[in-house]
């Protein structure tokens, strides 16, 4: 949990001084991760293939949705994209070391569930993925493309279901984390439709 | 009072992530999070792959060896 919150703290401090570096240069960091994902995922164990780094930056991309506005919300937003790729990328050394694990172990049609939950966030991952692409948002129309990334919104319930059944010492953690951002949620929701339809006041005539 | 009430989730996100930090520390020692990072295996941190593979379990290995052998050579 250190790890987590101090890498997810460290993406979005580094990004508030650096999103126009990272949106500019983003190729180049998404190759740069990918090597050092396929790297990680030759290696026994690292915080990449344990799933943290991946989860930290789903955790800054997460939380600028419920945030209010402001100037880290603004660098945050920039590079939400960039963000994201970089989390599937690294989201997925942790789901591919762990399906080699087993199909090495022989235990992928016995796995607890929390595992094939697991595996069905990084299926949900793919398309949101692929769509994070510019070069294929600009091919799709953009209310597909919105409807496609709340798929989003499902994603982090899987990914909230599979750390909190792991049911390690980190649970606790975990159930606070994902139950602030769907309280945040809901409060988000609540003001953007207050906004929209604010509540006309009754004019006293008397 | 306006501006105060526009950053209330701000604010609310800041102590939420000051708490969960400051109570990480109080329970994963901090040398387990820089042994993981270096790459060495500790109880905090490799639960998973062995829990899954059977090698150990959650909070140490009912089967771990102690001292009282009934082998031990007098």
């Amino acid at each position: 949990m250190t790890i987590l919150l101090i890498l997810t703290a460290v993406w979005i401090i580094f990004n508030y001084f650096f999103y126009k570096l990272i949106h500019q240069y983003k190729i180049y960091l998404f190759v740069l991760a990918g090597i050092i994902g396929a790297i990680s995922l030759t290696q026994e164990i690292n915080i990449i293939n344990l799933g943290y780094v991946g989860l930290s930056f789903f955790l800054a991309v997460m939380f600028t949705g419920v945030a209010d506005k402001g100037n880290v919300k603004k660098s945050l937003i920039a590079t939400r994209a960039e963000m994201s790729i970089l989390g599937t990328i690294f989201i997925s050394v942790h789901g591919l070391k762990f399906i080699g694990f087993a199909l090495d172990y022989d235990f992928i049609l016995s796995a607890p569930l929390y595992f094939y939950i697991g595996v069905i966030s990084l299926a949900l991952a793919i398309p949101l993925f692929t769509t994070s692409f510019i070069i294929i948002r600009k091919k799709m129309n953009g209310k597909n493309w919105k409807k496609l990334h709340k798929l989003s919104y499902v994603f982090y319930l899987f990914v909230g279901l599979h750390l909190i059944l792991i049911q390690n010492d980190r649970m606790y953690f975990y159930i606070g984390i994902f139950g602030l951002y769907f309280v945040l949620k809901i409060w988000t929701v609540l003001e953007q439709k207050f906004r929209k339809n604010p509540v006309k006041k009754a004019v006293s005539t008397s | 009072m306006k501006k105060e009430a526009e950053l209330m989730k701000n604010f609310i996100l800041l102590i939420a992530f000051i708490i969960a930090l400051g109570l990480s520390l109080v329970y994963e020692p901090f040398t387990d999070t820089i042994d993981v990072v270096a790459g060495a295996t500790n109880t905090t941190y490799n639960t998973n792959i062995d829990v899954i593979t059977g090698a150990t379990a959650l909070n140490g290995d009912q089967y771990d060896d102690d001292d009282d052998s009934e082998f031990d050579d007098d």
